[in-house]
């Protein structure tokens, strides 16, 4: 798949992760594992592209004596989901045609 | 493979960039790490879960940005003293060339008022002896080579100031 296009899907799964409530980095390869080819090297570039995009913000918490990262997703975040879906859906009408025209055949 | 050696390991293969940055990195993987030893794996294989370390390595060398710009290549840096270096020396001869020409300035402003004074005792003399009108074309003179004196004396000490000012530059870069 269009490397553009993947990075596109995997900053998405993420956010949509976080739409619920906060979560921080184990969680969120747990969760999206299963569902998505991620793994804990990949969802480091993810959530630093979104956080220097605005679409998500860090803050630490303690838990167990040491240190854990919350992400938490922005409006900017939620803006980024809308147009995927929006993108997605106009994505969708043209594979429908086509998919259509394909089986005419 | 243990945390800290996976963490050593990071920072070395990460020299040159943000210091932040490959704290940042380190303190993710060290956190999933932790996570995953909570749930009881113990710490190899946990350390094994986030993947092959050169690969991470690599990874993070091709995302993280190389450190700040105040550390450029070092050639770059020598080029810039080198640079520094032949400015400075500029800077010194020219207030060298400036010192010699307000030296001869002055020299000529101690000659020009010996002569003015000169001048002026003859045209005095002259006005007692030969009448007004020699002695009133002395005075002129004497005027002409007293203002002579004054413009040469404010060229000198602006020339010496220059070089002043120059040598000053020069030494504090």
């Amino acid at each position: 798949m269009d490397s553009k296009l993947k990075n596109g899907m995997l900053d998405a799964c993420v956010l949509s992760c976080l739409l619920k409530a906060d979560s921080y980095g184990y969680s969120i390869v747990r969760e999206l594992s299963g569902k998505v080819e991620i793994s804990e090297s990949t969802l480091y570039p993810i959530l630093r592209r979104l956080e220097a995009s605005g679409a998500l913000t860090v803050y630490s918490t303690e838990y167990n004596g040491r240190l854990r990262k919350y992400y938490s997703i922005t409006d900017t975040g939620r803006e980024r989901i809308r147009t995927f879906l929006e993108e997605w859906k106009a994505a969708m009408d043209i594979y429908n045609y086509i998919r259509k025209e394909a089986e005419k055949l | 493979m243990k945390r800290a050696e996976f963490a050593e390991y990071l920072r070395e293969k990460l020299k040159g960039r943000s210091e932040t940055e490959v704290n940042n990195s380190i303190a993710y993987y060290i956190e999933l790490i932790n996570e995953h030893m909570d749930e009881g794996i113990p710490e190899e294989e946990a350390v094994a879960a986030m993947g092959n370390p050169e690969k991470i390595a690599a990874q993070l060398l091709e995302q993280l940005p190389v450190s700040q710009p105040a550390v450029s290549s070092p050639a770059a840096i020598q080029a810039e003293s080198e640079n520094r270096e032949s400015l400075s020396f500029g800077r010194i001869f020219g207030s060298i060339l400036l010192w010699i020409l307000g030296g001869f300035l002055w020299l000529t402003a101690i000659g020009t008022s010996i002569g003015a004074t000169a001048v002026l005792s003859v045209g005095i003399e002259l006005w007692i002896y030969n009448g007004y009108a020699v002695g009133l074309v002395m005075l002129g003179l004497t005027l002409f080579l007293t203002g002579l004196t004054i413009g040469v004396i404010l060229g000198a000490s602006h020339a010496m100031r220059g070089a002043g000012k120059l040598l000053k530059r020069s030494a504090e870069r």
